[in-house]
């Protein structure tokens, strides 16, 4: 039984294979027949949906490292509703690493693998309520495309849904499902979207630009918003200019083909979205102009930080580098993993770009 | 000023004050504090983003030094003691705002002249006037810096702008000097502009213990003496007096960490809710528990209290010699390295609770933590034999391995009706993986922030040292109790485990 404690390996093997009745007995055989010196933690049950063919391959070794920074109990379920046989397979195994006090400890989270063919894919409610680590808060990562007809006995149990909108096809029926589901919910469950957490790190540094008075004042007579991004990456841009349209209460108006956002005081604001091939990051830089100053927040070369700068005619009233975040999937679902609460300002920042999606 | 107001973007990213833009003065900056705290929390504090764009570090102090230079040192210092590796390119721009002004503190025309740089980077950086001046000279040299930091006016901000002081431990060495060093700050900063420094307020752990008591409804109900049975508070560690045996001789453990450090976290463990999380309402309820201290003087003292000095013995491998063979210290020291000492609170929750505060050098291991000792449950049942292994225990660890355990008692397996203690363990470390802060991290982003919810208040401070100099009054007038010796590596004297044994009760083991 001990093969499937394992060090955090970067390995796609889901681990030991059980049946699914058998699941709450092989795990405890597993903790029993592993050495004393092993801890086993968790403080949030994560379960990662996909239907993806290669899900549980390319999800296991995300979780071993996720495991590392944040204790959890994973259930990873890899679902083909229209597989022509209808079967439910089940793998245990955890994920290990060096932690504690001097890094003297061996901390363990869970893995609960599951794949559910044909109409097995329909179990999902208790498959997932079956399997849950009591008392803990359960976390519901959906990647890929969302389901027309959320099933309301699974969403209204569920604490925090996370779904990524940037592999979104058609964002505007997906953000309305999105809505449903926390509809459905009774405000219970709380809507995190990793391309909103993408941006975080820029809007933190956006936000240090106007804390300077000089900066500050400019706002009001914001004349343009040039936002580069990467190729593919157009929707996290978007969420960026909806943040920065809605906080400033822009509305978005079109004339003829030329579509721009009204200000508050009856003004225009341009935006320019730029495509690049090969931008540093997601959203690569940030440029604001108004009379005679501009602004600006740019992923510096090494990739760690964003320099931001905000400049009155010859003079640089700010210039700093704040931390950029990484990019990589796990580091944003970590990121977002760490983060309490809901995020209020998401929704008034979809709606200000919704005709834009 | 809250800048949530008047900065549409910074609304919803975080749930805390912003730091705001500044610069810090530091006195005495050539100083091991610098090196090895202060910098590089301010570095730490950079890498996270939590620094407001405009700030300049000034470092005052006498050498001889230029500002390129002492970035120098300072760079070799970051890389040395911040918990994060330096970034070459951040470190480069923070430190190109780090200045160094050479004056001796007694120069009025040194003051005049930080006047001007201040002035010139308020306008350079768009500090915008606020400055925060840190003392971490010695504390012989606090009164003349405060003094020309009054007469130069630079103690007066322009309005709009706020001037703040941060006083480093130690404040005074009794409640006589404390005052007076009280009265020397208020002539130069107001209360509220005032920020005394106990780091141990800003460990994770001691503010751990406000969201522990007052945020899980399991454990305040039982925080009184109707279910605690003791409350023992330890600060033990293995190093002795090293190279501050100039400081410790006249100090001693007593006013160097109870005075100050476990002082705070008695405050914290046994103070009333607060109505707010303000800090005034946060430091009011502190201030009444220290009001409630029943005062030790006298013959109380020779009760109460346990004194000791560490001899020669054997210690992490090493033989290490006695106290008073260190260098630098009086062949005939009667300087305290221990202290153990019986305190109660005269108020309704802790009528009758006593509380044993233990701090000592060249102890076995290094650890601070506060353990409640819940009375045992009736000897009927389960409980007719032994007592004290049934007790539950909750144990709030400060430092290290900070975490919360919790004792309780459990049937062993099998046919026999057994029972055997067990333990719930929370370490912070292994349950968040991200780093915890370090302590001056949090207080400079707190004094910059205006929020002084983790300093010591004036009063707090002179009602700490109005206890302990009622201590040390008996011990230098004769009605103190002897010196007693402990070897190097042991749990400290005798005489502080019968201290306990009085009330039926022994010291937790580490």
């Amino acid at each position: 039984m001990a093969q499937a404690v394992t060090p955090a390996v970067q390995t796609s093997s889901p681990g030991l294979r059980v049946e699914v009745g058998e699941i709450d007995r092989k795990l405890g055989e597993l903790w029993s027949a592993s050495d004393a010196g092993k801890v086993r933690a968790s403080l949030v049950n994560l379960v990662v949906y996909s239907e993806a063919p290669d899900a549980i391959a390319e999800n296991t070794p995300l979780l071993a490292g996720l495991a590392a920074d944040h204790a959890f109990r994973a259930l990873l379920v890899q679902a083909d509703p229209g597989a022509g046989k209808n079967d439910v397979e089940a793998w245990i195994t955890a994920h290990c690493h060096m932690r504690g006090a001097g890094g003297m400890k061996e901390i363990c989270s869970e893995q609960i693998t599951f794949r559910l063919d044909g109409p097995a894919a329909e179990r999902l409610p208790n498959i997932v309520f079956s399997h849950l680590d009591s008392d803990l808060p359960l976390c519901f990562w959906w990647q890929g495309q969302l389901h027309p007809q959320p099933a309301p006995q699974l969403w209204t149990r569920v604490d925090r849904l996370i779904v990524d909108s940037q592999s979104w096809v058609q964002p505007g029926p997906q953000f309305a499902i999105l809505r449903e589901i926390e509809a459905l919910s009774g405000g219970h469950c709380a809507v995190c979207d990793l391309n909103w957490t993408r941006i975080f790190h820029l809007r933190y540094a956006i936000a240090q630009i106007f804390d300077n008075p000089a900066a500050r004042e400019k706002l009001p007579r914001l004349e343009s918003v040039e936002i580069r991004y990467l190729c593919g990456h157009r929707l996290t841009a978007l969420e960026l200019l909806g943040w920065i349209a809605s906080r400033l209460g822009w509305h978005l108006e079109q004339d003829g083909k030329k579509q721009f956002f009204r200000r508050r005081d009856g003004g225009e604001a341009a935006f320019v979205l730029r495509e690049e091939k090969e931008a540093s990051a997601a959203v690569a830089a940030v440029e604001f102009r108004f009379p005679g100053a501009a602004a600006s927040a740019r992923r510096a070369e090494s990739g760690d930080f964003y320099i931001v700068e905000f400049a009155h005619g010859s003079d640089v009233a700010v210039s700093q580098m704040l931390p950029a975040g990484r990019e990589k999937i796990s580091d944003i679902l970590l990121s977002e993993l760490g983060r309490v609460g809901r995020h209020p300002l998401f929704w008034p920042s979809i709606r200000a770009i919704e005709p834009l999606l | 000023m809250n800048k949530e107001n008047d900065n549409p973007f910074r609304n919803g990213l975080v749930n805390r004050a912003v730091a705001e833009p500044c610069t810090l003065v530091i006195f005495g900056a050539t100083g091991d504090l610098t090196r090895r705290k202060l910098i590089p929390a301010l570095y730490n504090l950079a890498a996270d983003g939590n620094l407001p764009s405009g700030l300049a570090v000034v470092c005052f102090a006498r050498r001889d030094k230029t500002s390129e230079g002492f970035r120098e040192e300072l760079g070799e210092a970051a890389r040395k003691y911040s918990r994060r590796p330096v970034n070459d390119e951040l470190w480069a721009r923070f430190a190109a705002n780090i200045f160094y002004h050479r004056s001796s503190f007694d120069d009025p025309a040194g003051y005049v002249s930080l006047g001007k740089e201040l002035e010139a980077l308020d306008t350079r950086l768009g500090t915008r006037g606020n400055h925060l001046f840190y003392l971490a000279s010695s504390p012989t040299e606090f009164d003349i810096i405060l003094e020309n930091l009054r007469s130069s006016g630079l103690s007066h901000a322009k309005p709009g702008s706020w001037a703040r002081i941060i006083v480093e431990k130690p404040f005074g060495t009794d409640q006589p000097s404390a005052h007076r060093l009280n009265e020397a700050v208020a002539a130069a900063f107001p209360e509220r502009d005032t920020f005394r420094i106990d780091h141990y307020l800003g460990k994770e752990t001691a503010q751990n213990l406000i969201v522990l008591r007052f945020a899980n409804t399991v454990f305040e109900a039982l925080w009184n003496h109707r279910y605690v049975e003791n409350v023992q508070i330890t600060a033990s560690e293995p190093l002795g007096v090293e190279a501050r045996a100039g400081y410790y001789e006249k100090s001693g453990a007593l006013r160097d960490m109870v005075q100050n450090h476990l002082l705070q976290l008695l405050c914290l463990t046994a103070m009333e809710p607060p109505t707010d999380l303000s800090a005034d309402a946060v430091r009011d309820e502190k201030v009444k528990v220290l009001r409630a201290l029943r005062p030790l003087t006298g013959k109380n003292v020779e009760e109460n209290v346990v004194r000791a000095q560490y001899t020669g013995g054997f210690i992490n491998g090493r033989d290490e010699p006695g106290y008073r063979e260190e260098p630098g210290v009086a062949p005939d020291s009667m300087t305290d390295t221990y202290v153990a000492l019986r305190l109660h609170i005269d108020n309704w929750r802790w009528a009758g609770v006593p509380f044993f505060v233990r701090v000592g050098k060249r102890l076995p291991k290094s650890g601070t933590e506060i353990a409640i000792q819940f009375r045992p449950t009736p000897p009927v049942l389960f409980n007719r034999e032994s007592q004290l292994q049934d007790a539950n225990a909750l144990v709030i660890r400060i430092q290290p391995d900070e975490g919360i355990s919790f004792r309780m008692a459990a049937k062993m397996p099998g046919a026999l009706l057994q029972i055997e203690p067990v333990k719930m363990d929370f370490h912070y470390g292994t349950s968040f993986g991200k780093p915890t802060p370090e302590a001056y991290e949090r207080l400079l982003l707190d004094a910059m922030s205006g929020d002084a919810t983790l300093f010591a208040r004036r009063d707090e401070v002179e009602h700490a040292w109005r206890f302990i100099d009622g201590i040390r009054a008996a011990w230098d007038d004769g009605a103190a109790p002897r010196l007693d010796f402990y070897p190097a590596g042991t749990w400290g004297p005798r005489e502080a485990d019968e201290l306990l044994a009085q009330d039926g009760a022994v010291w937790r083991r580490l």
